[in-house]
Formats: structure tokens, sequence, C-alpha cells
């Protein structure tokens, strides 16, 4: 153990002041595969965008395999509200010389958001209209995102780490567990043990 | 490693207003998930904020004993696997305390409300971890029933918290495999690792069995936690499932499932075997001798073994990084504090 966690703590009877912290809050989405569609992973605070996206590639970039990241200041989105009933929405045709705007939508409550395409027109309720008609169909909610005001990750910089990461993940025991397994006990009290595994991992 | 979420709740939801509140109790009942932005008893918003800042706590406090073993790892390979559970967990800490946010509490004020005392962890986390057999039971005993727990914490009803349960529970499967796999080593290896093994369970059954919290009241399915879906199984059901998965695999690994008395410091000092620990074929579960809940409410009062060093190291670390955290805030620079 090292020294500093052996130590017993004194500390001053006060807490040192709270920082004073002025920070942003970016919301961050990852693509797990080139030309997939870029998926809601959650959000973070940080100081600026530069920095959230260094630490995005950290946190959320180390927990799954992704190729990219997406992240955006949650002042910049326009969503419409949680709905249970048809979206109301009139497409715009895109205009090239208006801004781009990413479109996001959640299927159901509870779901991700997950990137839907992009529509080109002037301001956010004509992105948010024309995002609602071309992708809202059975969405609960419709997110846009200016496209210029979100920052991305370098092409080609690898975020998910290429060495063997078996050990950081359930698949990687699978097969030594099951064999330690198999000199315990009988075939089908192991499955029965195994009924409450989580199947589905990264 | 992670916390279930049963911190006590003071919820009265006659301070509501009537007709919003049946008309959101109607939604839950249906199954609809609760967004952010959809109305919601302040009462939910309180409890709910309260489940997932302990969750948090548990998270960044439960990193700690782990933590301690990454320079003692027996190869590169647990090495490697025990830094990145510890960084895992430190994540889900991160993700939950966003959910908090989200519910309306600063991250400074429940930083600092953890190492001052006011809100809490999960008791299982002031035990001492001595031997690395110790970090093995942890991870699959302890990470065992927070899976438990969690996959019914998947099934509530706040969206957000849903959400983030989705994705700590996909990290915890790698947990629980790799604390599984070195259970599995140990009790396959050296007449000494196996004693090892056998006094690190004897440390960690009985929190185990109390890690689902105190039985449950007898309507607890009518009261506010239940019946909003903040959590969906009663305490005494999530132990019956965990009973009868360990219980018998433990048996079965060669262990034995004791009684134990234990010192101030957590150890054991006399122990019997478990009696009541023995499939009923009537009903088809595991029994087990009632936990000392007596011990469990002096551990959650902080007179635990390690109550105070959990939370002193955490109050040094929350210390050391003030001026890390000025410096990426404010742009200032300045030197660290001395060690």
């Amino acid at each position: 153990m090292s020294k500093i966690r052996e130590q017993g703590f004194t500390f001053a009877d006060e807490l040192p002041p709270a920082t004073d912290s002025v920070v942003g809050h970016y919301v961050v989405y990852t693509q797990k595969k080139e030309g997939a569609p870029h998926r809601y992973a959650g959000w973070l605070n940080a100081p600026d965008i530069d920095m959230a996206t260094k630490y995005a590639c950290e946190h959320y970039g180390q927990d799954e395999s992704c190729v990219n990241i997406w992240l955006h200041d949650r002042t910049q989105m326009h969503e419409t509200p949680v709905s249970d009933t048809p979206l109301p929405g009139e497409d715009t045709p895109d205009d090239p010389g208006a801004p781009t705007w990413a479109v996001f939508t959640q299927k159901r409550r509870g779901d991700i958001h997950v990137e839907q395409g992009h529509v080109q027109v002037a301001d956010q309720e004509a992105a948010l209209s024309a995002a609602i008609s071309r992708f809202g169909m059975d969405m609960t909610q419709v997110r846009v995102v200016p496209r210029d005001s979100m920052a991305s990750t370098e092409v080609d910089r690898v975020i998910w780490r290429t060495h063997d990461q078996g050990y950081r993940l359930a698949k990687g025991y699978s097969k030594s567990v099951r064999a330690k397994w198999d000199a315990f006990r009988k075939t089908e009290d192991i499955e029965e043990y195994r009924k409450d595994d989580i199947e589905n991992h990264f | 490693m992670s916390g279930a979420a049963n911190p006590v709740m003071n919820i009265d939801p006659s301070l509501e207003d009537q007709d919003k509140l049946a008309e959101f109790e109607q939604r839950i009942a249906e199954g609809v998930l609760i967004e952010p932005g959809d109305w919601m008893p302040q009462a939910y918003r309180i409890g709910m904020l309260k489940m997932a800042e302990h969750h948090a706590n548990s998270e960044i406090i439960g990193a700690l004993p782990e933590g301690e073993w990454i320079t003692r790892a027996p190869s590169l390979r647990r090495k490697l696997a025990l830094t990145a559970k510890v960084q895992d967990e430190i994540g889900h800490g991160q993700m939950l305390y966003r959910v908090s946010q989200d519910l309306g509490k600063p991250r400074e004020e429940m930083l600092r409300d953890l190492i001052t005392g006011k809100t809490k962890y999960h008791n299982c986390f002031n035990y001492p971890a001595p031997t690395w057999a110790d970090i093995a039971m942890i991870q699959w005993l302890i990470d065992g029933a927070a899976i438990m727990n969690q996959k019914t914490l998947a099934d509530g009803a706040f969206g957000p918290y849903v959400r983030t349960m989705h994705r700590i529970n996909m990290e915890e499967a790698f947990h629980f495999k790799s604390g599984e796999d070195m259970v599995l080593t140990l009790m396959s290896g050296t007449k000494k690792q196996k004693a090892m093994t056998q006094k690190a369970f004897d440390r960690w059954w009985g929190p185990s069995v109390m890690f689902f919290g105190p039985h449950d009241k007898p309507n607890c399915e009518q009261l506010p936690p239940m019946k909003w879906r903040m959590k969906t199984e009663s305490n005494d059901s999530l132990r019956q499932r965990f009973l009868n998965r360990f219980a018998p695999a433990a048996l079965d690994l060669g262990l034995v499932v004791h009684v134990c008395e234990k010192d101030d410091d957590g150890m054991v000092t006399s122990k019997k075997v478990d009696e009541a620990c023995v499939l009923d074929d009537a009903t088809g579960n595991w029994g087990v001798t009632d936990p000392d809940w007596d011990e469990f409410f002096r551990v959650i009062r902080g007179n635990g073994p390690c109550n105070a060093h959990r939370v002193a190291l955490r109050r040094f670390s929350y210390e050391q990084g003030a001026w890390v955290r000025r410096a990426i805030a404010s742009g200032t620079s300045s030197l660290p504090p001395a060690a």
C-alpha cells in the first residue's frame, strides 16, 4: 500500500473554499463504426469544448469501441418536448446557403438519442420542423444541433486502443471461467447460475 | 463494484398537487418512463436525487479498497484488469453525479457533502480488504450483488437513471466475470490459496447478505420508492435471489458458509458453520442465518471498521485536487499542496 494511503490524516476544521467552477455542460455522442450513426453516450462538465473533447475520449471513448466522438454545448441543442403523440412538423426544402443542423431522435422514452441525418435551413424553428417532418415519424423526441457548433474528434485519431483489451471486457473471461467451473460443478448447475449473467455487453 | 441504491427516504406524497400526482402515478403504472422535462412530484425528484447521489458516492468510495491493490496485483493481466475496473468505477460515479446534477444538486456540493458525512455511501465499503482474495471476493460477491440490484434498477421509471444503469451494467459484467475468474483460480490453487480465499469469504459473506438492506416493511410495494418504480424489487426478494445463486456456487467451490463474529477492525474472531444455509426443497430457496442488523446500523452511523479511513482518504484527494480544479476552471495556475 502506498505511504499516502497508510498515513493518519489530519485536516483543518473547515473544508477549503469550494472551487468557483464556471464550466459548460457538453453532450457526447459516440460512433461505433465508420458510417454508423452517432449515439448519445452522456454528458460532462468542462471549461471549454477542447477540454471536453479530450475528456470525452478518455471517459466515453474508453468505455466501448468507437471511431469518432461528437460533442456540443448543451445550450446549442433545441428539441421538442417528449411526446407520446405524433409530433407536428412541416418540411422546408434544404437551402444550400443555410446552416446545417444535425438531427437526433429518441424512439421511445428512456431510449438514447440517435443521429438520423441533417437538415439545411435558416433557423432553429425551421430546423426542428423539417427534422420532425423528415425523421420524426413515431419518435418521442426530436433534437437539432447546429453542425458548426459541434466538435468532432480528429479523423483517424485512435480512441479505442488497438491492443488486446480482453482483460477489460466480460467476454475476455467467458471461456476461462466456464472451463474452471466445469471442474467444480455439474453442467445444469452452471447453466442455472449463469441465468443472472448480463449477456449483452459492449 | 457499485452501491445498491437503498438510502433512507422520507417521502410524503400528501404534500403534492393531487391531480398531477394521480396522472403521474397512472403513467408510472402504465410503465411510462419519466424524462427530466416531465412533471414529477417534488418528493420523487428528491427521492431520485438521494438515490442517484448515494449510488454515485458508493462508486467513488468503492474504488478505494480496490485501488489499494493495483500495485500488488499478482500478474500484469490482473493489474491491467484492476486498473481498468477502478477507472470504470470512478466513471460510474461521474455519470451518476451527472444524473444527480440534472435533478438539481451542484456537483461540488455533492463532493463536499460526502466528505463531511452529510451524505452516505454503501455500507459494504467500510470493511477491510487485507488480502488479494478479498479483492476477488469483492468482485465476485459484491459486484454480483450489485448487478442483481442494478438490473432491477434498469427497469425503473426515471429515464436518465435507467440509461445510466444500462451503461454501467455493461461494465459491471466485466467486473463480475473478472472476480469470478479470480475466485475460481484461487480455489483451483494451493492449500494456502484456498485457505486465504476461505478467510476472505468469511469476511465478505456477511456484508454481501446485508448488501440489499434491512428487511422490507410489510407494505413496501405500496410505498413511494416501489410504487413510483424508483426501485422495482424488494430488498428481501433480491437477497433471496442472491442466496439462491451464490450459496450453492460457494459450497460447490469447496467454501464453507460460516456465521462469524468480528472485532472492531472487521477481522473474524470466531466462526461456526451456518446450519441454516441449506436448500429448502419445498420452496426451492436457500436459507441463511439472519445477519447482525445491529452491525449494519452501527456501520451506517459511521462506526464501521473503515468508515473514518475511507472518508479521510476521499477528503485528502479532494483537498489535494483543489489546485487542479481551480486551474482548469479559471485558467489560473498554482503549485500543488505538499503531499
